[in-house]
């Protein structure tokens, strides 16, 4: 199997009156066809940022690629004139956002903006296009397709207007969808409903998957593999399996274990706050919050390789090793 | 829509209704009619004579309520000026304003709209810079002063248009210019900010990540949300426009509503300031009622909410 997106070395930087902001930092990574990826940091980790900027969708400037490859397709998108880059948008690859209220245009109707992909990218006539919205309506579980197309957004509720979001990302079949915190803005109930209709949907229509969120456990509930993030790093990637069995990265175990646990053990915070991006420390981004960084942590960036002793395709970015830690319990 | 359609309607009555009870009140203020009738000369009882015909004589809002019966039958009394209905010598006038104010709004709101779109489109670019420097220019430039100006260069110098009056098309040049300025440079600088926050609402990202082409993002996603508050603004615009640009007017001698309202003044022709001020507040009224109307039509939020 081919990868669909290869990253390579993305390096992203946001030029400010307060000096340069390091967004994402030599971030590689595959992503194969049908495959669902959940890439998961708090905010300003660059899980957004770096999906954003290769599709010239951060404003440059202030943004600014470094460096780095991104071939979709076998197509390199760095650097691909704007004609071709919208070619791809919206046809190729959909976006789904995480306010789907702010994400809406609240003077269109529903079928406008179901519409205006379809006619573009596929060429198809109004008509045309208003019957397969409405499919696309029916697809995503909204009952009365043909009335939901005359609605505007202030019309329908959270969870119906991520839907409508869904199915406008899903209207050109593309083969890859990034859903960017599609969640996070709703209820509890309406996550877990919109979590179990995008595994539906992914199955039929095998689209492969890029789903960024802060929230481990939504990634667990969707994704076949998982990456971390911090700092504008990839600090460990692996199936989703592993990577929760046998986090290798100090800062996977302190998310995970700042989850709630069925059995009340209370949630162990990651002590400290993430690192100005503007003055990042040396070597390790989150060794100065890391109970068991070692001196080396502080002087060299650790690369992303193999963990040890783990399945393949288990990669960690540290110099110390997790393993030799006693574990359970929280860090002292 | 029909519940906020009529809720806005009855508003704009009581409106009317509170202009009319100020011009009834400023007309007993401003002095006595029936002195400022008759002829110095007049003895005491000519007055009381007169006070009587006029109903003057009689209870303040016994005067009111008749001078509302009038009202509504029309009858806003006679010109001492004209010698005919007062309200006929300002509905005369009316034509002529409303040419000078259709054709100054059409250019403002031309002119603005597309200043303001290149302004915002063209951000941090010389383009920006100029468009934003006339317009600024255009706001603050008194109307006076402008017409008065473009009178001394285009008719008295270069000769190429009439310096005043109604006629052909090129009389109607200088005083719709001279009118649309300020109505053009608020358009634009108001789009201009407008749209530049439009386009940074999460709606613009979802548009361009649809691969949508700059046209339909900036004209059917952007510009649309941009110019709700240019429509409040136009609607406020034109009710000044539409209701007599006084000093465009008298500049340029147009025959419009605004002049014979300021003629009436002079001459204390009193019905015809009546009727001119209530003829201009209803217009005034009416279009912000339109405007609010027109709302309703781009906004479908408050389609629904009403």
């Amino acid at each position: 199997m081919s990868p669909i997106l290869e990253v390579d070395g993305l390096t992203v930087v946001f030029d400010t009156d307060e000096g340069v902001v390091h967004a994402v930092s030599d971030v590689s990574y595959d992503l194969q066809v049908g495959e669902t990826l959940g890439v998961v940091g708090e905010s300003g980790s660059g899980k957004s940022v770096h999906v954003l900027a290769m599709l010239g969708l951060v404003p440059m400037p202030p943004g600014r690629i470094v460096s780095g490859s991104v071939r979709f397709d076998g197509k390199e998108l760095l650097g691909l004139n704007r004609r071709d880059l919208r070619a791809i948008r919206g046809r190729d690859i959909g976006f789904i956002f995480q306010d789907p209220m702010t994400s809406l245009n609240p003077v269109l109707s529903i079928g406008r903006q179901m519409t205006e992909g379809l006619e573009q990218h596929l060429g198809m006539s109004h008509g045309q296009a208003l019957r397969r919205a409405a499919e696309l309506i029916d697809l995503v579980k909204i009952p009365q397709p043909e009335r939901r197309l005359r609605q505007y957004p202030h019309e329908l509720s959270g969870g119906m207007r991520q839907r409508v979001m869904i199915a406008m990302a899903l209207a050109c079949e593309p083969k890859l969808l990034i859903a960017d915190e599609p969640t996070t803005a709703l209820d509890v109930t309406i996550q877990a409903e919109i979590i179990a209709l995008v595994n539906d949907l992914k199955e039929r229509l095998g689209t492969a998957i890029i789903w960024i969120t802060h929230d481990l456990g939504v990634v667990a509930g969707i994704a076949d593999t998982v990456q971390v993030m911090y700092a504008g790093r990839l600090l460990e990637r692996g199936p989703i399996d592993a990577v929760f069995e046998d986090p290798r990265s100090a800062y996977t175990l302190g998310l995970l274990r700042s989850l709630p646990q069925a059995a009340g053990t209370g949630l162990v915070p990651i002590e400290g706050a993430p690192p100005d991006l503007r003055h990042l420390p040396e070597g390790d981004p989150f060794a100065p919050r890391n109970p068991y960084a070692t001196p080396r942590c502080h002087r060299e960036t650790p690369p992303l390789r193999q963990a040890d002793a783990s399945v393949d395709g288990h990669l960690v970015a540290a110099w110390y090793d997790l393993r030799q830690i006693d574990a359970p319990g929280p860090p002292k | 829509m029909s519940g906020y359609f009529a809720g806005r309607l009855l508003e704009s009555l009581v409106a009317i209704l509170g202009v009319l009870t100020i011009v009834f009140i400023a007309a007993r203020l401003t002095g006595d009619p029936a002195v400022l009738l008759l002829p110095i000369s007049a003895t005491d009882a000519d007055i009381a004579r007169m006070r009587q015909e006029l109903g003057l004589d009689r209870p303040l809002l016994e005067q009111y309520l008749a001078f509302l019966a009038d009202v509504l039958r029309g009858d806003f009394g006679v010109s001492f000026e004209h010698h005919r209905p007062a309200m006929q010598v300002v509905l005369e006038r009316l034509p002529a304003t409303f040419e000078l104010a259709g054709v100054a709004l059409l250019i403002g709101a031309a002119v603005g709209i597309a200043a303001g779109l290149v302004a915002a489109l063209a951000r941090g670019t010389v383009l920006e810079l100029i468009a934003m420097g006339v317009a600024l220019i255009g706001q603050a430039t008194p109307i006076f002063w402008l017409g008065i100006v473009l009178i001394l260069v285009f008719a008295v110098e270069l000769q190429w248009l009439p310096a005043g009056g109604r006629g052909g098309l090129d009389h109607i040049i200088l005083p719709a210019i001279t009118l649309a300025t300020f109505t053009t440079a608020s358009i634009a600088r108001l789009l201009r900010s407008s749209m530049i926050e439009v386009l940074k609402e999460d709606y613009i990202r979802t548009a361009w990540a649809k691969g949508l082409v700059p046209r339909i993002v900036y004209l059917r996603h952007a510009a649309r949300n941009a110019l709700i508050p240019v429509i409040t603004m136009i609607g406020i615009l034109a009710g000044e426009l539409f209701s007599g640009a006084v000093v465009t007017e008298t500049i340029f001698s147009w025959p419009g509503v605004g002049r014979v309202v300021v003629q009436a003044i002079e001459t204390k022709d009193f019905a015809v300031v009546q009727a001119g001020v209530t003829v201009i507040s209803v217009i005034f009224i009416g279009f912000n009622l339109l405007v609010d109307l027109l709302y309703g039509l781009v906004d479908p939020r408050i389609r629904i909410a009403s």
